[in-house]
């Protein structure tokens, strides 16, 4: 099947007009592939647009420029763009608050952090108890999930550093949870995006540097 | 208080009662929609667009007894899942070896009370039903939730004719451009799912473990506080819950109001600024607006407050909420006092 029928097929399940086995063979593709998946995304816009439904454009760089608005401040340079990082914010920012509902903050832009990562054999479920309150000042920054215990005790810990004295930080962090108290009273159909966020495969994306250059100013 | 409770109280009440205007056969149909969903077990793929961003997942949903156990996974080949089950919601991570575990209210994950209509909702929106079609191999019923202005979004839901289950959902703006889709490619409803089909599908006894406590209400609040009110709401919205939550660990009070215009929730949270440190420069006052998924998320601050406000609306709304908010009195001497400052 060439690129041109694969569209076709897309738009049709796009529109319902596809045979439900296709529907599945192709969503099972849909989920290996990403070029495919970018190809969808234009196609769901250009459905729309025949259908004179004005669909939102195609924002690439979507996370970006929310992460960038939302901030003001985020982390200074030096952000090590690996998939540990990625790793270690996603963590961070689940101790300190984000339950299921609330990787859509991460995968749209939480505050870029810079996460330390102490190293870690697998935690045990008293990792709980040893969450400490916010000993970090300025900024309203806290250690989020820190070890208390001996230093080779081989718990996981997460820290938040000290990078500004911006008060906007503290509201930054706070904000996941107020996402996961609004999602107790929103209907369940505004958390699916959210739920579906939660397993997606986006889920941070550092700022640019320049942009967190302009931000800090 | 606006926790799980209030959002159950508020789908249990939502079709229970009726718009006025609406079809029977319309209302008829949402309702068997909502039994479908609290009392069917059912399994299957999905694909969730989202600003340009598709995800394609698997769900299995199983009723147990008065509950659900559930388990949602991602097919992008990441391996990330999430399990809610026994009042836990587990998230696994195998790209990064860690699971994260939180104790959660019961309720509706994901497709539970789908539109929580209440009675309030019928001056905001239209609910009529448009015309049968097929989609994803099943003769589908249309239903259409119109806002009736633009400070709210509305719904189309295709709803299989034979089991009442959703098929396609999708959040539109007034002007009908489509915010959100999600689309069943498959989906059986087995009379009976195994307790495998609920595990996990990778070994995690090597995982990095990490629990988060319930979240706590807050003492009552305290005669000298202060409460807040809204003075001029967008049209439909009122408020329905007040309460004050321990957050940041438990560290600090912040009032948490609800606005509902019966069918769309917004949340104010409101918290006192912290002092700053000595020598600390306090930075000027900024106002932000960011998306969240398909909500919207406004924080200004106003005579000492940090004020949040987060909804599924468009961000107009939100900002007017915001820009309606008045630190008050108590109920119970609004006629007698000015707003105490």
């Amino acid at each position: 099947m060439n690129q041109d029928e694969r569209a076709s097929q897309l738009s049709a399940m796009f529109d319902g007009e596809l045979p439900a086995a296709e529907c599945e063979l192709l969503s099972r593709r849909l989920a290996r592939d990403e070029q495919l998946r970018a190809t969808w995304s234009r196609y769901a816009v250009i459905g729309a647009a025949l259908r004179a439904e004005p669909m939102a454009q195609v924002r690439p760089d979507f996370a970006r420029r929310v992460s960038t608005a939302l901030d003001g401040v985020t982390t200074r340079a030096g952000l090590r763009r690996t998939r540990m990082w990625r790793g270690a914010a996603l963590g961070g920012a689940m101790a300190a608050g984000v339950a299921g509902v609330a990787i859509m903050l991460l995968r749209n832009g939480l505050p870029v952090q810079e996460v330390a990562m102490t190293a870690g054999a697998p935690a045990t479920a008293h990792v709980a108890a040893l969450r400490t309150p916010a000993p970090v000042s300025g900024g309203g920054l806290r250690v989020v999930m820190a070890n208390t215990a001996s230093a080779d005790s081989g718990l996981a810990g997460y820290v938040v550093p000290p990078l500004s004295s911006d008060n906007n930080m503290a509201v930054q962090s706070t904000l996941a949870d107020y996402v996961v108290a609004h999602s107790e009273v929103s209907s369940s159909l505004a958390r699916g995006s959210l739920l579906s966020a939660l397993v997606g495969n986006e889920l941070v994306q550092p700022a640019p540097a320049t942009a967190m250059a302009d931000a800090n100013r | 208080m606006p926790t799980a409770s209030t959002a159950r109280a508020l789908a249990a009440v939502a079709l229970a009662v009726s718009f006025a205007a609406v079809a029977d056969d319309a209302h008829g149909l949402l309702q068997r929609m909502e039994q479908a969903l609290a009392t069917r077990n059912y399994q299957g793929i999905f694909v969730h667009e989202h600003d340009g961003q598709t995800e394609t997942l698997r769900i299995v949903h199983r009723v147990e007894g008065d509950g659900f156990a559930e388990r949602v996974a991602s097919l992008d080949g990441s391996g990330r899942e999430v399990i809610r089950r026994d009042g836990e919601l587990r998230a696994y991570f195998p790209d990064q070896r860690v699971v994260l575990v939180e104790s959660r209210p019961k309720g509706g994950l994901l497709f539970t009370g789908l539109l929580g209509l209440d009675s309030s909702a019928e001056q905001m929106y239209r609910l009529s039903e448009e015309a049968p079609t097929r989609i994803s191999g099943r003769e589908a019923r249309v239903l259409a939730v119109e806002p009736q202005d633009d400070m709210r979004y509305g719904y189309r839901v295709w709803i299989d004719e034979a089991s009442a289950m959703p098929i396609k959902t999708q959040l539109r703006t007034a002007a009908g451009r489509v915010v959100e889709q999600l689309l069943f490619t498959e989906l059986t409803l087995p009379e009976r799912i195994a307790d495998a089909a609920l595990q996990p599908s990778v070994a995690t006894h090597a995982y990095r473990q990490l629990r988060r406590a319930a979240p706590k209400q807050a003492a009552p609040r305290q005669a000298a506080d202060a409460t807040w009110d809204a003075a001029d709401l967008p049209a439909g919205f009122r408020l329905i819950a007040n309460s004050t939550r321990l957050m940041g660990d438990g560290q600090k009070a912040v009032t948490h109001l609800v606005f509902s215009d019966g069918l769309a929730s917004v949340s104010v949270f409101v918290e006192p600024q912290s002092a700053e440190p000595q020598g600390q420069r306090r930075l000027p006052v900024t106002e932000r607006m960011t998306s969240l998924g398909s909500s919207s998320a406004f924080s200004t601050e106003m005579d000492g407050h940090r004020i949040t406000v987060m909804g599924e609306v468009p961000p107009d709304t939100v900002r007017a909420i915001a820009g309606s908010l008045r630190e008050g009195f108590a109920p119970a001497d609004r006629s007698a006092h000015a707003p105490r400052r």
